[in-house]
């Protein structure tokens, strides 16, 4: 049966404010558990939140990144529900002025790129940390709660329901990580769950209008199995569909080990949050004056930077690469770029051939002396064929473990080599001459036979040649 | 020797300045009334004498060493026993919190601490500040001190019991339906709730958010100034805490008053109302101007506050779940174990306070209930603010009836909730309000007048309180207590 998935994303984005959303204690992931807390983020008696100004900032940001609207009326509500690492027993969050609605973001999925809606942005804060001993919250024989991340800033952002597969799932969350990275909002660690995702999956007959039932997924810790819980859930509900079984609305969790989902069946009815305004907090002023300070912070985005790049010469994809790769390859690129003629050279070399002898010498950080200067005089020398790629490739190798000036040291170990083309042309001329039934061979269409010529030629010569010139005097010689 | 029952803040503030007596002789003296009436008054859930002697000797070196800090400095003051005191407990009258210990110390703790004021006591209250009478103290109710068969009011009974018995000079009370005025009404003494946001909530055990408000009690309307005037002013840990500037109002003569049509009909004794217009008269014989004024929501105020206070509360104190502090009460998982402390740690207006809030915002229902209430309080707000383009104040009851006696309203709520009909309004709109006493009923207990002003006039409506007062003249405090038992 022919079927149409569709999925919907919510992604948590901790932000990187030095303190916390509502109060001034520190953000910090190494801590000591229950170290970095006071009376308003351990939800004490009395204690009063104070929203954190640069926080609504980075969220007016990141909005502004998604081209959402910006809410002039920002709104704090209190979402309510009981749950021990909740402080207060609700959370503070935004309900129906969220700061940012209707953006989009644009992807680069399976060779294209695409964009999804964005519903909303809102800012709301994050809870503690239970550790259950043997078992969930209702089973665990006791729970250790950890508070030092109770309070960090959140920002959720929410998609509609417009994403068609896992892989352009994936593509969404790489694309919207890289974003809050280049604007300098979060770390974006998924290991340390700097972001944190979950997915809304439906699937529909392919004539149906409207959208299948949707079951939530949670617990997926990484972009792996974030992909792998989505074409599981799919296949699942187009099962069920294809044996005229109903989809139950629920929320599924991913189990790792086993590559399934289960279903969470710990509450009956859906939750009632009973949201309303926080009286603690009046309405915040997001007015014009305010966007476009915030607006005077914004750096290029990722999709800005892919386009530059195609338009520079590279492929989306190698243009995709380079904007996605670690914060270092991107400098380098960019400095490459400003020290090298040709754009494709330096994505090869700074993506391929430099990151490969890293790994080969076991070097897991840039060396500090490695920069866009000395690899791009490297990479120059090699352009204008002043040396060969395997000495460029040598010399590379040496450059990571010293900080060098590849034409000096071409220059000083006679490795630059002869270019002259007149000077080349006589020799390939002798060579010929003493091997005139090869030109023969050649004509009569071996052409392996003019590599062999090329070996000859760069025999008869004391001084290193151009492989590349002598092969196109050949080329044009046996004509 | 010095009498602390018919001593002013403020005259006893003179008396140490002169040396009449040292801040040594006060706070023992606060202390003998202390010993005289709290076995029957139970005013007082803490009394801390050791640290309340140790603070008055170090006001009497300031005083010798001429360096005293104020108008505040040795003077005796009570804390109602909902705002957080560093190193004590804090229990709102609440079996919840019985052996929580406050880490920090309220914003307005913090203020008071740099005056110099002296901590007595903590005083009790409705359990969360929930009632009007400290018969929902979970520690027992607080006495009036001009009848001990009477409720002193509530919710801050005990700090109103505590100044009119004389064994603090002021106390701190809170205020989000009446908290304050009310009691104060009931124990013959000033209170006076300010406007909303002028008096940091940091640290004050939220009832209603959006209604709370700390407040002063005293003898008189200046004693009140004098502690409104060092507990208030922007606090960056209170968001809802405001920067703007006191306006000014006439504060003699030329001052416009307007009578309250809606507080003087139905549903007040008509006692109350003649002693109101004892009020008005006098202010007439001065001449002022004297309007009727209606304001036809105020007859909603109740409905309107019995859907925000509980939705509010319903959130506020779901943080009081066994968890992190106060009683835990057992259970097989930790949803039972929070479902078994609230049940056996809230008393019963709590617990109907919080159903009610939590039905009023449930999905379905909100509109109807609580979000209709969010605009009608708008409507009230803008009845206020349209009254207040012609008079300058206005007058009223503060309470429908003098004190009522124990157990005449615990079995039905509807009628204790009436008590603060008076009172409601003023918290509604934010609006600054304060209780006066201006005489006693023939059962020998004590009326009063409640006057009302447009925020941020919270100085002016002081000023002109103090006036009504020189007015009025009426300086009774309850005696039986000052002879040793």
């Amino acid at each position: 049966m022919k079927v149409v998935p569709t999925i919907g994303m919510e992604t948590h984005v901790e932000l990187n404010t030095d303190s916390k959303m509502f109060c001034s204690c520190r953000v910090e992931y190494s801590s000591d558990p229950n170290k970095n807390l006071c009376p308003t983020c351990l939800g004490l008696p009395g204690a009063l939140p104070v929203p954190n100004k640069k926080a609504i900032e980075m969220i007016t940001l990141l909005s502004l990144s998604l081209g959402c609207n910006i809410t002039e009326k920002g709104m704090f509500h209190r979402k309510n529900y009981f749950y021990p690492d909740l402080p207060k027993n609700y959370q503070i969050s935004q309900f129906d002025f969220p700061v940012g609605t209707d953006g989009v973001l644009q992807i680069f999925s399976e060779d294209q790129l695409s964009d999804v809606e964005i519903e909303r942005v809102h800012m709301e804060e994050d809870t503690g940390k239970s550790i259950h001993s043997g078992g969930r919250i209702d089973s665990a024989e006791y729970t250790w709660l950890d508070y030092n991340r109770s309070g960090v800033p959140l920002v959720e952002i929410v998609t509609k329901p417009v994403i068609s597969n896992a892989k352009e799932a994936v593509a969404y969350i790489e694309e919207l990580r890289q974003l809050v990275i280049d604007i300098g909002i979060s770390h974006g660690k998924l290991e340390l769950g700097n972001l944190r995702f979950d997915a809304n999956i439906s699937v529909a007959k392919e004539d149906q209008e409207e959208l299948g039932i949707k079951v939530e997924i949670k617990n997926m810790n990484s972009l792996k199995s974030l992909e792998r819980a989505i074409n599981y859930e799919i296949d699942r509900q187009t099962s069920l569909i294809s044996d005229d079984k109903l989809v139950i609305q629920e929320t599924r969790h991913w189990d790792e080990k086993v590559e399934k989902t289960i279903s969470m069946r710990t509450k009956e009815g859906s939750e009632d949050y009973r949201y309303f305004s926080d009286p603690d907090i009046p309405n915040m002023n997001l007015d014009k004056s305010f966007v476009n300070r915030v607006k005077e912070s914004l750096s290029e985005l990722p999709k800005d930077r892919r386009n530059r790049y195609v338009n520079l010469g590279l492929s989306l994809e190698e243009s995709n690469h380079i904007v996605k790769s670690e914060e270092w390859v991107r400098t380098l690129f960019e400095d490459l770029l400003e020290n090298t003629p040709n754009i494709r050279s330096s994505y090869l070399w700074s993506t391929g051939e430099l990151l490969g002898q890293m790994r080969k010498f076991d070097v897991d950080y840039k060396p500090d002396h490695l920069n866009g200067e000395n690899l791009g005089e490297l990479i120059t020398l090699v352009e204008e064929k002043k040396i060969s790629a395997s000495v460029g490739k040598e010399i590379l190798s040496k450059l990571i473990q010293e900080d060098l000036s590849p034409s000096e040291y071409a220059t000083s170990n006679a490795l630059i080599q002869e270019s002259n083309e007149d000077q080349i042309e006589e020799l390939v001329l002798n060579v010929l001459d003493s091997n005139p039934e090869m030109i023969e061979r050649i004509r009569s269409g071996e052409d392996k036979l003019i590599s062999f010529l090329v070996g000859e030629v760069m025999k008869a010569s004391s001084s290193s040649l151009n492989p590349g010139i002598i092969k196109e005097i050949i080329v044009n010689k046996t004509k | 020797m010095v009498d602390i029952s018919n001593l002013t803040l403020k005259e006893a503030h003179e008396g140490l300045k002169n040396k009449s007596f040292t801040a040594l002789e006060l706070i023992e003296e606060s202390f003998k009334v202390a010993a005289n009436s709290e076995s029957v008054l139970h005013a007082h859930l803490l009394l801390m004498q050791d640290e309340a002697v140790a603070d008055a000797k170090e006001t009497d070196k300031r005083i010798s060493k001429g360096k005293m800090l104020g108008e505040l400095d040795g003077i005796p003051i009570s804390i109602k026993d909902n705002m957080n005191l560093k190193g004590y407990g804090t229990t709102c009258s609440s079996k919840i919190l019985a052996n929580y210990v406050s880490p920090y110390d309220a914003t307005v703790i913090s203020k008071l601490k740099e005056k110099g004021t002296v901590f007595i006591g903590k005083t009790n209250l409705d359990e969360f500040a929930m009632g009007s009478s400290t018969e929902n103290s979970a520690y027992g109710p607080s006495k009036n001190p001009w009848d001990p068969d009477c409720v002193p009011g509530g919710s801050s009974g005990g700090s109103a019991a505590a100044v009119s018995v004389g064994t603090a000079l002021g106390s701190l009370g809170s205020d989000t339906g009446g908290s304050i005025r009310q009691p104060a009404s009931f124990c013959g003494v000033v209170g006076f709730k300010p406007t909303y946001g002028t008096v940091s909530r940091y640290g004050l055990i939220a009832f209603a958010s959006s209604l709370d408000q700390i407040g002063p009690f005293a003898k008189t309307a200046e004693d009140t100034k004098i502690i409104y005037e060092a507990i208030s002013g922007y606090d960056t840990r209170d968001s809802t805490s405001i920067k703007l500037n006191q306006r000014e109002l006439p504060e003699g003569q030329s001052a416009k008053v307007g009578v309250l049509k809606e507080l003087m009909g139905e549903g007040i004794a008509d006692d109350v109302k003649s002693e109101v217009e004892k009020v008005i008269k006098l202010l007439e014989k001065e001449g002022h101007e004297i309007t009727e004024v209606s304001l036809p929501m105020t007859k909603m105020a109740i409905s309107i506050y019995y859907l925000i206070a509980p939705a509010e509360c319903s959130a506020n104190l779901a943080r009081f779940d066994g968890v992190r502090y106060g009683l835990r009460v057992d259970g097989k998982t930790s949803y039972e174990m929070t479902e078994k402390t609230r049940a056996e740690g809230f008393g019963d207006e709590v617990k109907r306070r919080i159903l009610l809030g939590t039905y009023a915002l449930s999905a379905g229902y909100y509109d109807a209930y609580y979000g209709q209430a969010l605009k009608a309080r708008n409507q009230v707000i803008n009845e206020f603010k349209n009254v207040f383009k012609k008079v300058d104040y206005l007058i009223s009851p503060t309470t429908p009836s003098t004190a009522f006696k124990f157990g005449e309203k615990t079995s039905n709520p509807l009628e204790m909730y009436m008590s603060d009909l008076c009172t409601i309004p003023a918290n509604l709109a934010g609006i600054p309000a304060i209780s006066i006493p201006t005489g006693l009923d023939k059962q020998g207990m004590p009326y009063s007048v409640q006057l009302m002003s447009p925020e941020l006039t919270d100085i002016s409506l002081l000023n002109f309180s103090s006036y009504v007062e020189k007015l009025v003249d009426f300086q009774d405090t309850p005696t039986k207590w000052r002879k040793d038992p």
